[in-house]
């Protein structure tokens, strides 16, 4: 099953994620700074990235940049944040992101746009 | 409406018994018949055709290869899958060919199931049987007359891996069989990422000098009539811009898959126009016997068991897309970059070219932060693709 890592420095917010994809039978890793979020990627290589804008030290748009700077493939990135602040989804997009959810947090979105995302990726070739 | 058919053929009685009853579960599906050899399999054939055909590689007598060679001339719509453990490297380019879908030996139950089931769906809504008989028929896509010099400068002496590369991101055949090949280990390790670049790094020079070198033996491009040709040539120029202008509007993640499918967009007209003899074509409506180029591509690229976002992207080409904010995906970023290359190739807004829609996609957030003067890049690549009728850098 597909592995998902999800970056947020707020614990609440983590654990409603970690639930709602766990019992869609996702691998759930968590980060709850933006640089262990950087490691996490570079040891792990997860097959999808949830990353919250608004966190304390290296933020969501410290984490893409390192994270895109990696070689291999690129890993698949949401970023999201309920901060309305007004340049954020231009910046989000012009930094490299995949995915962009700027509506306050709901799980359930998250969910079905990484359903929507993976089980279109997943290919049956002997794998 | 009667049980899919498969056929499982292995010399070993201790395979075909394992494979028996591993796959009991699947009785009340699937009606399974078991063969000892190639031969005995075209017997079965002959008289009753089954759905899919599963063949171990190494038999005495007729081998995979040539066993599943057969299958394809005398039933193209039967669906080829090789399941097989170590094979020399000579069986692994002739079955490489001859193939649709490779397993490795130990594969689980539910890797094989899962293949069967996927070559059980047609994707032609209007012409399933009909899309089938023509892609199923399709070993390897031949190279467009213009361009055979440059595959044919791959088999010589002074080739390396990023030259290998940068001419099988030019041409259709090779990308579409190499992204065929790349999920299955026989052909060498798995690549990091779907892009061509990838693949061939993976896969070694090589791998990849031999698998160009047998497709393109197997199928030159010739007798094109010089209508199909210009055809042709129209539409790789378009796959080729479009490709190139998508590079920019997909995001990262989804490049490799976006670039893929916009270079294989009409990847039916190739088969239909050149990788298989005969058919009545009528290249105005752009069918072969009444069945559309589009129906043929897709079903080819399902077939050969491609990233379900390339072929998504591919069906999806000329179905008006409405993103939400959260971001263009695959599809869309192709559609998007053919829409803005048609409009270039048209010189200037025009009523057949979805402007509206155009707009639409053109406003998304993910395009917009690009600030970019996108008709300015569709003319940009349409120029690269145009003046370069081969395609060395």
């Amino acid at each position: 099953m597909a592995r998902i890592l999800v970056v947020d420095d707020d614990p609440a917010i983590r654990q409603l994620l970690i639930d709602v994809l766990e019992m869609e039978g996702y691998e759930v890793g968590i980060a709850a700074d933006g640089l262990s979020a950087v490691q996490a990627v570079k040891a792990s290589r997860p097959d999808f990235v949830v990353l919250d804008v608004m966190m304390p030290g290296l933020d969501g748009f410290g984490v893409l940049s390192s994270i895109r700077a990696q070689p291999g493939e690129p890993v698949p990135v949401l970023m999201r944040t309920a901060a309305a602040e007004a340049d954020a989804d231009a910046r989000a997009w012009a930094s490299g992101v995949d995915y962009y959810l700027p509506k306050p947090f709901d799980a359930d979105a998250v969910l079905e746009l990484i359903d929507g995302v993976l089980n279109d990726q997943a290919g049956a070739n002997d794998r | 409406m009667s049980r899919p058919s498969i056929l499982f053929v292995d010399d070993e009685p201790s395979i075909l018994d394992g494979l028996r009853r591993s796959l009991r579960g699947r009785r009340g599906e699937w009606e399974m018949a078991f063969a000892a050899g190639g031969v005995e399999a075209l017997a079965r054939l002959a008289q009753s055709p089954c759905d899919v055909v599963v063949s171990d590689m190494r038999m005495p007598g007729m081998d995979g290869a040539e066993l599943l060679t057969h299958v394809c001339e005398r039933h193209p719509e039967v669906g080829r899958v090789v399941l097989s453990g170590h094979i020399d490297p000579d069986a692994t380019i002739r079955v490489s060919i001859a193939g649709h879908r490779f397993l490795t030996k130990p594969s689980t139950v539910e890797d094989l199931v899962a293949v069967i089931e996927q070559m059980l769906v047609r994707t032609s809504a209007g012409h399933a049987g009909a899309a089938r008989h023509i892609a199923g028929a399709v070993r390897a896509i031949p190279a467009l007359p213009a361009h055979t010099e440059h595959i044919e400068a791959l088999l010589g002496p002074d080739v390396d891996l990023s030259l290998a590369a940068r001419t099988a991101m030019r041409d259709v055949g090779l990308t579409a069989k190499l992204l065929q090949l790349s999920n299955s280990r026989f052909f060498g390790s798995r690549p990091r990422n779907s892009s061509i670049e990838s693949i061939v790094h993976s896969m070694g020079l090589p791998m990849v000098q031999a698998v160009v070198g047998a497709a393109h033996t197997l199928q030159p491009a010739t007798g094109l009539s010089p209508a199909a040709e210009e055809h042709l040539e129209a539409v790789w120029r378009h796959a080729m811009a479009t490709a190139t202008l998508v590079h920019r509007i997909a995001s990262p993640a989804n490049r490799p898959h976006a670039q893929a499918a916009a270079l294989l967009q009409d990847v039916g007209a190739l088969v239909c126009l050149a990788a298989v003899a005969g058919g009545r074509v009528d290249l105005t409506a752009r069918t072969r016997d009444d069945v559309p180029f589009a129906d043929v591509g897709v079903e080819l690229l399902h077939l050969w068991g491609l990233h379900p976002p390339i072929i998504t992207a591919v069906a999806q080409r000329d179905t008006p897309q409405s993103p939400d904010a959260s971001g263009l995906g695959v599809a869309a970023s192709v559609r998007t970059a053919h829409l803005l290359i048609r409009r270039a190739e048209s010189a200037g807004p025009g009523a057949d070219i979805h402007d509206e829609e155009l707009s639409g996609l053109l406003s998304h957030p993910q395009l917009r932060a690009q600030a970019l003067d996108w008709s300015a890049a569709a003319d940009e690549a349409l120029r690269d693709a145009g003046e370069r009728p081969g395609f060395h850098r």
